[in-house]
């Protein structure tokens, strides 16, 4: 939802890049180091990229922590165990089902939930799934949404007409209502294309959907870049050459497709994100008893009020990381947009 | 004109066409999905099961169920597997909770986005700017339920200032009714108003540096009025369009989450307790609906744009 | 007070079977007081509404608890506290049947003059016509009558007004004679229920009807079948035995747990079908505790299923492993306290019908802590060490807590375990699909009538795995077991075989055919207004009988 309105408002002018481009006062210099120069005197966007990157290296740590601080994994639950807090023993969990808060030591740093399992350890594990689905399913969409856009828009006739019926479709089709009815569909059965054969509570499931339900967003406008594109003489001249449609898409549609992908990526990746929480909250994302930022919050929502840092923490985390990506984004398109002068 | 009327409307017939024959293939061709083993219930002995096949029809061949099926949801005949309920009844009764929380939130985002997208607009560049930019995106950041859900907990269960979730009609008592959608419509507005500020900001700035703008300037016009009459209503026209195919997307299903956390029993929520519990006539009348508005509400829109820009009727 | 004692006055006078009480005021009256549970009054309950008003069609308890004080039966369970409650006594019957020697004709006399809420009469053909729309329509209780003669050969015949052999009535003089196919203990528990209710013929057609006309204490109004419906006291209902409940209007409505809680917490809400949920229930618990109880009713049972045809579970070391594995207290913490643990597969509600506490429990103290090493000991034993299971469970809180704590303990002891969860409605039909092959998962029992066959028979026995989907989830039956089942069978008192009833019990735990670790404690929740000294209404069969509750 936080792409679409951005990227339809933008294309009509990208359409136009070629002209303002010529304006650009500089010579000499690749549009992209330009644009690059650009982001590296952007500070906010920066720290927020590094941010970002921060919490990547504390999720991927998250087997240190879970050994070396923790000593549990993210599954164990510690349902009659005791541990020492402030000097008196506490249960992990109380007899009336009560999980102990945050003690902000070594084990249950930031406190248990009711199934007596370390929430710190769950974070930073589910931190590495919802960050490896939201990157994997972003990384499909762009692929996809490259591959039907270019197809659709450059070969037109009945390849196009295929290609944006079925695109108008999956659009129609109320986005969290068809990845809730996709996820727990093969939550339930698997998928099986072909011999391969994906087992129900595979994270793939989650990845291909939010991967298949977001390439929409981007197709289209690929699309629309890639139909005026076609009309410029540089493609007239390659045809005039000999070259067949694929080399074509290959050598010059694409490249000048590089700065909208670029500008995309983080902010399809955030988005991703969310789609994976959203779906998690509601049951049909990642499977119990795998951790992901949104099986954790859709869990402590409900034992809000014995517990409420079991929905507090996981929550937060994601909005912080996915701001830090949106910061960051929104950096890297004011960077590679050629109307970037207008931002001052 | 008429012919581009006639020619979208066709399509949106093709659309939900298509859209009712995968909900039902979704539930139909996974495993676990017998609704007449749950219907039998503590009986499910092989006569029993062949009773209830034979009364619900599910002996027929699936193109044949999926005939009946959709024949139903026009003739509003759709019972739940669940709970024996007519399903369009219910959809019809939660329809004005789902229309309650998108309207108020619809105005409610427009509204805000309208006064910060000015806001950052004319203190482009400066602190202001960049401080409110920061807050939009904040909002964009965090997941609807979870703001939801906080709000619910802290402003709600803990301050006790507003009521714990749950839904009072309209008709029954107006200010009831306000006063517990105003969490859901804020939870729901943050993602938008942050949104489309930005939006707004970007079209402000653009339009502001057009020549028609340089022109009314030098003929004296107050920045106010530049701003407020011709830079505001050139730019509003993208936003008014968005806002019509963001608002039929939350009809259409984008409530889901917060209908869910706040417990409003709407379509969304309707639709998504229908899909765990894998009850197909639910499910498939209320997607049909959603991607009906949906299409409707694209459809508007683009006749509206279509009337405002000439060149668009003939692509 | 003048007022009120000539309205007392006027209702003394003219109550009558013809004018009924109706002249006396029937909402929001003012009540008498002074006797222990007062007459008269409102009240509002929350609950998940019920699954369907058809009376042979519903299958939660959430509709039991409201057609039950719709629909009377021939015979009907006492409407009393406690295990009184278990009691079957005449319903719309003058008396108890008589049953011919070899246990298999029940002959029932109807009672004269009964008229339905309708006003029309009641006929004795009517039970006839309420069994075949019983089977015809394939209601989820149906199988407990399927002993009548006949109803195989009716079901086969497909058509609705076919007639079953088992049954002959005769409208004039009113008698009703059932034959059954072979004796059944269970029969006289079975037909109690709500759903063998007679039911005027003309007005129950043979498809899903919300509108059926009944005789109870109590008629329903179904105002919004997702929303809300009325139960109101039905004026001059008289039939001896069957108490005539005394509050005079139920408005029930539907709205979440959570916010049912919080209602009852505030007293806007009089009662709720649900238990609190787990994050409120400390709270109700510790503020609340004069309105707030628990009881292990209706009786039921919790085990993990592990299934015998499969691996590892076909071994039986590696049921006894899960078996000395499992740890009650921790099942406790995830039940919020509202467990009792135990190692026996019958309740302790049956204590005299064949509860007899097994001690000492054959895998460990249910109260104590587990023996894991034993348990990987075991494990190691069996040779299935290492082997993938999954662990099952359904998506209704706590249960996702529950499986998920299995699968930990699976892997303590040695398996490579992982959860599958699925919806609650659709659960017990997967599992019990031959198909599905389900190792291991959460299953759970609550009882549809007062007799040890209900707990043994889906759960365990042979027949039961003769339906596909089925309750076995063992998928195999001992046979000593189905020995015991046939032989206690046609015994309709089970209190006399209490004993043999309880030698099942053990076969069951010994032979680590079901992993028990508990019976779950069910709340009953009510508002001040509410007496919750005297009118609690907890029923074994009903969970909370509506017809015994009053307000202060």
């Amino acid at each position: 939802m936080a792409v679409e309105p951005v990227v339809d408002v933008a294309v009509e002018d990208l359409a136009g890049a070629a002209r303002t481009e010529g304006d650009e006062p500089v010579a000499g210099i690749a549009p992209s180091r330009l644009a690059l120069r650009r982001l590296r005197r952007n500070k906010t966007a920066l720290a927020f990229g590094a941010l970002f990157l921060v919490v990547v290296a504390i999720c991927l740590a998250a087997p240190l922590w879970a050994n070396e601080v923790a000593h549990t994994d993210a599954y164990k639950n510690h349902l009659t165990d005791r541990i020492v807090v402030d000097g008196k023993p506490t249960d992990v969990v109380a007899p009336d089902g009560v999980p102990v808060g945050p003690t902000w030591q070594g084990r249950f740093f930031l406190g248990a939930d009711e199934g007596g399992r370390d929430i710190a350890v769950r974070l930073l594990y589910g931190g590495r799934t919802s960050l490896m689905i939201g990157a994997g399913a972003a990384l499909l969409t762009i692929l996809l949404a490259i591959m039907l856009g270019t197809l659709a828009g450059y070969l037109g006739g009945w390849v196009d007409t295929i290609i944006s019926r079925s695109l108008d479709v999956v659009w129609s089709f109320p986005v969290v209502l068809l990845g809730v009815a996709l996820g727990t569909a093969l939550a339930l059965g698997g998928l099986q294309i072909g011999p391969i054969e994906i087992q129900g509570d595979s994270l793939l499931i989650p990845l291909l959907i939010i991967g298949l339900v977001n390439v929409v967003y981007m197709a289209r406008p690929l699309r629309g870049q890639v139909l005026a594109l076609r009309e410029k003489e540089f493609v007239e001249a390659a045809r005039a050459q000999g070259l067949g449609p694929l080399r074509i898409m290959f050598s010059e549609i694409l490249p000048n497709l590089s700065s909208t992908i670029i500008v995309f990526f983080p902010l399809m990746v955030a988005n991703a994100i969310l789609l994976e929480a959203a779906l998690s909250f509601l049951g049909a994302g990642v499977q119990a008893p795998q951790p992901s930022w949104g099986t954790m919050i859709g869990a402590g929502v409900e034992k809000i009020v014995t517990g409420p840092h079991q929905a507090i923490v996981p929550g937060a985390m994601l909005a912080l990381t996915v701001l830090a990506l949106n910061v960051f984004g929104d950096g890297v398109r004011d960077a590679f947009d050629p109307r970037a002068k207008v931002r001052r | 004109m008429a012919r581009f009327v006639a020619r979208r409307l066709a399509a949106m017939i093709a659309v939900l066409f298509a859209i009712s024959v995968i909900t039902f293939m979704i539930f139909n061709v996974i495993p676990n999905g017998d609704p007449a083993y749950r219907l039998a219930g503590k009986s499910p002995t092989p006569d029993t099961l062949a009773a209830i096949r034979r009364t619900w029809g599910f002996d027929k061949p699936v193109p044949v169920q999926y005939l009946k099926t959709m024949q139903k949801v026009f003739t509003g005949d759709l019972i739940s597997y669940t709970n024996n309920v007519d399903v369009v009844d219910e959809i019809v009764q939660d329809f004005p909770r789902t229309l309650s929380l998108a309207v108020g939130a619809g105005v409610m985002w427009m509204f805000f986005a309208v006064c910060l997208g000015l806001f950052t607009a004319v203190k482009a560049g400066r602190f202001a700017d960049r401080f409110v930019t920061v807050l939009a995106l904040i909002g964009i950041s965090m997941p609807v339920f979870w703001v939801g859900a906080m709000m619910n907990y802290f402003l709600g269960f803990k301050a006790g200032i507003f009521p714990n979730g749950g839904y009072v009609p309209l008709t029954e008592d107006p200010l009831g009714w306000a006063y517990h959608l105003i969490l859901p419509w804020t939870a729901l507005s943050l993602l938008f108003i942050g949104v489309y500020s930005r939006v707004l900001r970007s079209n402000l700035l653009d339009t502001m540096s057009e020549d028609f703008v340089r022109t009314a300037r030098a003929k004296g016009i107050s920045e106010r009025r530049i701003l407020l009459r011709h830079v505001l209503r050139n730019s509003m026209i993208p936003i008014v369009t968005l806002w019509g195919l963001d608002f039929g997307a939350v009809v259409g299903g984008g409530a889901i989450l917060t209908e869910v956390v706040f417990d409003l029993q709407g379509v969304g929520q309707y639709a998504a307790e229908s899909i765990k519990s894998l009850d197909i006539p639910p499910v498939l009348a209320i997607v049909m609906f959603g991607a009906f508005f949906v299409v409707l509400m694209n459809t508007i829109v683009d006749i509206v744009y279509a009337t405002l820009d000439p060149r668009i009727r003939v692509s | 007070m003048g007022k009120l004692r000539s309205a007392l006055v006027v209702c003394v006078l003219t109550a009558s079977p013809g004018l009924g009480l109706a002249a006396c005021g029937s909402d929001d009256s003012t009540s008498s007081d002074g006797e222990a549970g007062k007459t008269g009054g409102s009240a509002t309950i929350g609950s998940v509404l019920p699954d369907n008003y058809d009376p042979v069609l519903f299958q939660t308890v959430q509709a039991n608890q409201p057609l039950q004080l719709v629909y009377t039966g021939l015979v009907t369970y006492k409407h009393a506290d406690g295990a009184a409650g278990t009691e079957v006594i005449p319903g719309l019957a003058e008396a108890m049947p008589t049953v011919s020697a070899d246990k298999k004709t029940y002959t029932f006399k109807l009672r004269q003059g009964l008229k339905y809420s309708d006003g029309s009469d009641v006929k004795a053909s009517d039970f006839e016509h309420t069994i075949k729309r019983l089977h015809y329509l394939g209601g989820p209780f149906s199988s407990f009558t399927s002993t009548i003669e006949g109803i195989p050969e009716y079901v086969k015949a497909k058509k609705p007004d076919g007639d079953i052999s088992g049954i002959t009535s005769d409208d004039a003089t009113g008698e009703i004679e059932v034959k059954l196919s072979e004796p059944d203990g269970k029969f006289l528990y079975a037909i109690a229920l709500a759903n063998c209710a007679p039911t005027p013929a003309a007005k129950s057609p043979f498809k899903a009807s919300p509108d059926i006309p009944g005789i109870g204490p109590y008629t329903i109004n179904v105002v919004n079948p997702t929303r809300e419906y009325i139960l109101q006291k039905t004026p001059g209902f008289n039939l001896p035995g069957i108490e005539k409940g005394k509050i005079d209007r139920f408005t029930v409505t539907k709205s979440s747990v959570p916010k049912m809680t919080q209602d009852v917490i505030a007293n806007k809400l009089d009662f709720m079908t649900e238990d609190p949920t787990g994050d409120l229930l400390p709270q109700v618990k510790a503020k609340h505790a004069d309105r707030f109880r628990l009881d292990p009713n209706p009786p039921n049972t919790y085990w993990f299923f592990l299934n015998e045809t499969v691996k590892p579970f076909d071994n039986l070391k590696a049921r006894q492993a899960v078996n000395y594995a499992i740890d009650s207290r921790a099942l406790q913490r995830i039940f919020g306290g509202r467990l009792e643990p135990s190692c026996n597969f019958l309740p302790p509600a049956y204590a005299s019908t064949g509860y007899k506490k097994i001690d000492p429990c054959p895998y460990g103290d249910p109260a104590g802590p587990p023996d894991i090493a034993k348990a990987k000991q075991l494990v190691e034993e069996s040779g299935t060490k290492g082997q993938t299971v999954t662990v099952w469970g359904n998506n209704k809180d706590p249960r996702p807590q529950i499986t998920d704590y299995l699968r930990d303990v699976m892997v303590q002891i040695g398996y490579k375990a992982k959860t599958k969860t699925l919806d609650q409605q659709v659960y017990f039909a997967t599992i019990g699909d031959k198909k599905t092959k389900a190792q291991a998962g959460f299953t759970d029992w609550y009882q549809d009538f007062p007799h040890p066959a209900d707990f043994f028979e889906p759960n365990l026995s042979a027949k039961a795995l003769e339906s596909n989907p089925t309750f076995n989830f063992q998928f195999k039956s001992n046979p000593e077991l189905d020995k015991a089942l046939k032989e206690l069978g046609p015994e309709s008192d089970p209190a006399k075989v209490a004993d043999e009833w309880a030698q099942v019990d053990r076969l069951v735990v010994e032979g680590a055919h079901a992993t028990v670790y508990g019976n779950e404690l069910s709340s009953s929740f009510f508002s001040e207004r509410m007496d919750f000294e005297n009118c609690s209404g907890v029923h074994p069969v009903y969970k909370n009988d509506w017809s015994l509750f009053c307000l202060k």
